[in-house]
């Protein structure tokens, strides 16, 4: 094994009480911590755990190809790798989901025989199931990008809860401030087919500042293109309907009708009835 | 950072790390705003409740801190 190492690890989605103690450690022990997250104080507090800390978020920029600025991130972080150094390179959310150059500069530091971890941290997805109370484990959970939705034609099943990620910027490859609304317009067109336009979908956002509650915004789906999304909104559509159970495998497996009809009875997810004030 | 910069960042780090401070905010926020000595264009930013509006309050860069969200592939096509 080389000398030299590569940690990557997650921060989480609000701020820095989501880290572990794993990762918090790991972030301390580093000679080099470079990072990518979306707000100042968690930036302030990465900075005062290691003075080596570098923001690697200037490497975006206004129409610039963001693949271009992945490449560059993976060899900023690989440049001090092959300098020998212990490095942690942390991003928002969970390092693995999501995050192009977490993932391409793990599997070229293992080409080049460095050692490297990936320690999970708490994802927009996380958040999303504990706010929404969507539990996969009830009838599943069927979860894409949205622009790959769309171009790869996914199958789904409209029976299961659909999440679709990133719908502030289907089809756009560059970095741009602006939301694109023309993707939403085809992206709705598409879920009206199989939903019908007055289906119920949720705009979801996580809350990254403790005193903000997550946006979960119900709109009709023919309303979908005009309704306010940002740039981390992600598209929630929950079943209208169970699906139908296989008698012949409820017999063969030896099930009760009574397992049946508890699955029917969870479609509505805990998250979505009004919590209490 | 000045010091009511790093009042407003040490509030909000108590927020993030610590349940009892969140609830003593949830339960009297302007009062918990008083006890940590922050300003009141910080008072007005954290009861709004809006992300871009705290950021702005931060220092930050808010169209940066909402863009910086994409770390994502679309590339493999």
């Amino acid at each position: 094994m080389r000398r030299g190492s590569l940690w990557v690890v997650g921060t989480g989605i609000q701020m820095m009480g989501q880290v572990t103690l794993e990762t918090e450690s790991v972030i301390r022990s580093a000679s080099k911590l470079l990072y990518v997250v979306t707000d100042p104080v968690t930036k302030a507090w990465l900075t005062e755990l290691n003075d080596s800390a570098e923001d690697l978020a200037g490497l975006y920029a206004e129409g610039k190809p963001r693949i271009h600025t992945y490449h560059e991130m993976i060899e900023r972080i690989l440049g001090h790798v092959r300098a020998g150094e212990e490095v942690c390179a942390a991003f928002y959310g969970h390092p693995g989901v999501f995050v192009y150059p977490s993932h391409e500069a793990i599997r070229l530091a293992r080409l080049e025989g460095y050692r490297t971890t990936m320690l999970p941290g708490i994802s927009a997805e996380d958040c999303l199931f504990a706010d929404l109370g969507v539990d996969p484990g009830a009838m599943g959970c069927q979860s894409f990008e949205a622009t790959d939705f769309l171009v790869f034609s996914r199958r789904f099943d409209e029976h299961v809860p659909l999440v679709l990620w990133q719908i502030s910027c289907i089809g756009q490859l560059t970095h741009e401030q602006e939301n694109s609304t023309a993707g939403l317009e085809v992206l709705t067109s598409r879920l009206c087919a199989v939903y019908g336009p007055n289906h119920e979908a949720i705009v979801y956002q996580a809350a990254r500042i403790p005193v903000c509650p997550p946006v979960i915004r119900r709109v009709s789906m023919r309303d979908l293109p005009a309704a306010p999304v940002s740039g981390i909104s992600t598209l929630v559509i929950l079943p209208a309907k169970p699906a139908t159970a296989d008698p012949a495998m409820v017999e063969l497996l030896g099930l009760s009708n009574s397992y049946v009809l508890q699955k029917a009875e969870r479609i509505t997810p805990a998250g979505v009835v009004p919590a209490a004030p | 950072m000045a010091e009511e910069s790093s009042a407003f960042y040490q509030f909000l780090t108590g927020l993030s790390k610590d349940p009892s401070a969140r609830h003593a905010f949830q339960d009297d926020p302007v009062g918990a705003m008083d006890r940590a000595g922050l300003t009141d264009g910080q008072k007005v930013a954290l009861l709004s409740q809006d992300e871009e509006t705290i950021t702005n309050e931060l220092g930050g860069d808010a169209s940066v801190f909402r863009i910086r969200v994409i770390v994502t592939l679309i590339v493999e096509f």
